[in-house]
């Protein structure tokens, strides 16, 4: 399981394949306030990506640019080639809050994610299916009231992947979730990527997290002395999924990203 | 474990190759190094904190109505029972108090004379025709005025201006202008209705909660699918209060309209029993009014349980 290819891979080699995101200097301000500053980042399409930075940092507010939700100040967003749309239908979003329908049941909310061209009984039969994958099925005829806050979330989550998109956003999909119940929408995240061709990009709070799970890591934070966050480090992991805690590779980069984020606490204090 | 394998590498291309260029940032670091650190070190960096929908997971315990209801009517067989005594006791005149039975026997008088569910029909006539109006009137200006920002600016402080206007100072032009027939007095109880669901329906509309409309075009709603589906909705409860406002409200304005140009209804009765001392017809109008009212609202209280039960 530990066994890993040993050429960790050198840094910033292009490749010639279609990025299915790409960001060029991409900033973001609400009025005078600088939340994001000069973000250029090249994800090729089919990879996880995990956003890790500090409270506040703006990660909520990238994976807004990327899905169409928020439009950049500065720069441009790309998806596939093509600039983002508002709204744009080729991402699906899973919010930090479960943002749930309050009036209709756990599976209507996911049916809510199906593509608006879904026919009505394949929708349904997909609907099943995903409420299986996050374990929800007992619950599909419950409302949101009804339900904990880490079935709301992983409500939300199966209300996303029912869109089929190709770029999956997620921000802190595994947040509310305790630590089996996040293991096993681990291996859900995983085995829905492995079957569907989707680039994932989700945020979270978990190092560990961001190692098991992605194949490249983006520290989000302040630079001493300047306005907004901007894109601290990029790190890719070259051990091959599942991900061993014990390789020396992990423990190596998953102190190097605590001290990445230490740092940034303290320059921020 | 399930096998990820297939996973993990991806496409063509090195494992590291999302790039970033943040001017003069730190460059990408992924080189392999030499790891002498102990492994597993325990799981750090706590989990963030998701929260979840409004909590409130209880279901109030319903199917115990009946106690209740019945404590509820202790306080008016009370105040039957007090006015008993105090009228018995001489306490007040009959010109100023008449006894219970005698407004009893008032009302069996009016029956038989044919007059008796002639005025509540006529009544009830008005208030149901003019709340329709009025509230469906209201649903539509306030719909308009919520949903759209142009027609809040251009609308609203008009209207916010007029609902400003007492109901019974719209009494003497209605008779102006609609003379006083039918239509006035349903044109005012039309007025009385639209206000209460005009500006519940407006606000509800414009607060609905913003994440949960940015959640539905994100998943590509817009429009009257957005409204369908996300606005409306979630303004359901409030609209439905509204409407019950509404609806009380009618019955209000019913006897204003009543109490200053009618031949007919409740409203006619009591200025008419004034006008020729009939204290004990007062009496009966009043607790008629107060019997359909209370009916009313009891019905559509049923009606609000039913709604808030479905939309929230
Ligand atoms: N609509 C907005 N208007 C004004 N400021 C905003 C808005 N959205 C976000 N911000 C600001 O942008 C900054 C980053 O917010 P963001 O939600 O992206 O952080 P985050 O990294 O996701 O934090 P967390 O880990 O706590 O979720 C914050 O300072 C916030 O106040
Ligand atoms: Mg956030």
């Amino acid at each position: 399981m530990t066994e890993h290819t040993g050429q960790a891979g050198t840094s910033s080699a292009h490749s010639a394949t279609q990025d299915a995101v790409a960001l060029r200097a991409v900033g973001k301000s609400f009025s005078a306030h600088t939340v994001l500053r000069d973000v250029t980042l090249q994800i090729p399409a089919r990879r996880i990506v995990a956003i890790i930075g500090a409270s506040g940092s703006g990660k909520s507010t990238l994976l807004r640019l990327i899905g169409g939700l928020d439009t950049p100040t500065d720069g441009a967003v790309n998806i596939d080639g093509r600039a983002v749309a508002q709204y744009d239908p080729r991402c699906a979003f899973a919010f930090q809050e479960a943002r749930l329908l309050p009036w209709r049941t756990v599976a209507d909310n996911v049916a809510l994610g199906l593509p608006r061209d879904e026919d009505r009984a394949r929708g349904r039969t997909r609907i099943g299916e995903l409420l299986e994958l996050v374990g929800l099925t007992e619950f599909a005829g419950h409302k949101p009231k009804e339900i904990s806050g880490g079935m709301a979330q992983r409500t939300s989550l199966a209300r996303a992947l029912a869109r089929t998109p190709s770029v999956l956003l997620l921000d802190e999909p595994f947040g509310a979730l305790d630590a089996l119940t996040r293991l096993r929408m681990h291996d859900l995240l995983l085995d829905v990527h492995a079957a569907e061709p989707t680039t994932v990009i989700f945020v979270t709070h978990d190092v560990d997290e961001a190692l098991v799970l992605a194949d490249t890591i983006v520290v989000l934070g302040k630079e001493e002395g300047r306005p907004g966050a901007t894109v601290l480090q990029t790190v890719s992991p070259s051990q091959q999924r599942p991900r061993s805690h014990s390789d020396p590779e992990f423990t190596r980069l998953r102190q190097q990203l605590l001290a990445a984020l230490g740092v940034q606490l303290r320059s921020e204090a | 474990m399930s096998q990820h394998h297939s996973a993990a590498g991806a496409p063509e291309g090195a494992p590291d190759d999302v790039t970033h260029a943040g001017s003069g940032a730190a460059p990408g670091t992924a080189a392999h190094g030499h790891a002498t650190v102990a492994s597993g070190a325990p799981g750090a960096a706590g989990p963030g904190s998701g929260t979840g929908p409004g909590s409130g997971r209880a279901r109030r315990s319903g199917r115990r109505r009946g106690p209740v209801v019945l404590l509820g009517l202790l306080v008016p067989a009370a105040l039957v029972a007090a006015w008993f005594w105090s009228t018995a006791a001489g306490v007040f005149t009959p010109v100023q108090l008449p006894p219970p039975q005698d407004v009893f026997t008032a009302a069996i008088d009016l029956i038989e004379r044919g007059q008796f569910f002639q005025h509540i029909g006529i009544s009830t006539q008005r208030v149901l025709l003019g709340y329709a109006i009025g509230a469906i009137l209201g649903l539509a200006v306030g719909a308009l005025v919520g949903l759209s920002r142009l027609s809040d600016v251009l609308f609203a402080p008009t209207i916010g201006a007029f609902r400003a206007v007492t109901g019974l100072a719209w009494v003497p032009l209605l008779a102006l202008w609609i003379g006083i027939g039918e239509d006035s007095k349903v044109t005012l109880v039309a007025i009385g209705a639209f206000f209460p669901v005009y500006t519940t329906v407006a606000a509800a509309l414009r607060h609905v909660d913003a994440q949960l409309v940015e959640a539905g075009r994100a998943f590509g709603l817009g429009g009257v699918k957005l409204l369908l589906t996300v606005q409306l909705p979630a303004a359901m409860p409030s609209v439905v209060a509204g409407l019950r406002l509404a609806l009380a409200q009618s019955w209000l304005f019913l006897v204003a309209a009543e109490l200053l140009a009618s031949s007919m209804g409740l409203g006619f009765l009591l200025i008419d029993s004034q006008n020729n001392g009939r204290t004990d017809r007062m009496i009966l109008a009043i607790v008629l009014l107060a019997v359909l009212g209370k009916l009313c609202d009891s019905v559509f209280a049923l009606v609000q349980k039913r709604v808030l039960d479905r939309w929230t």
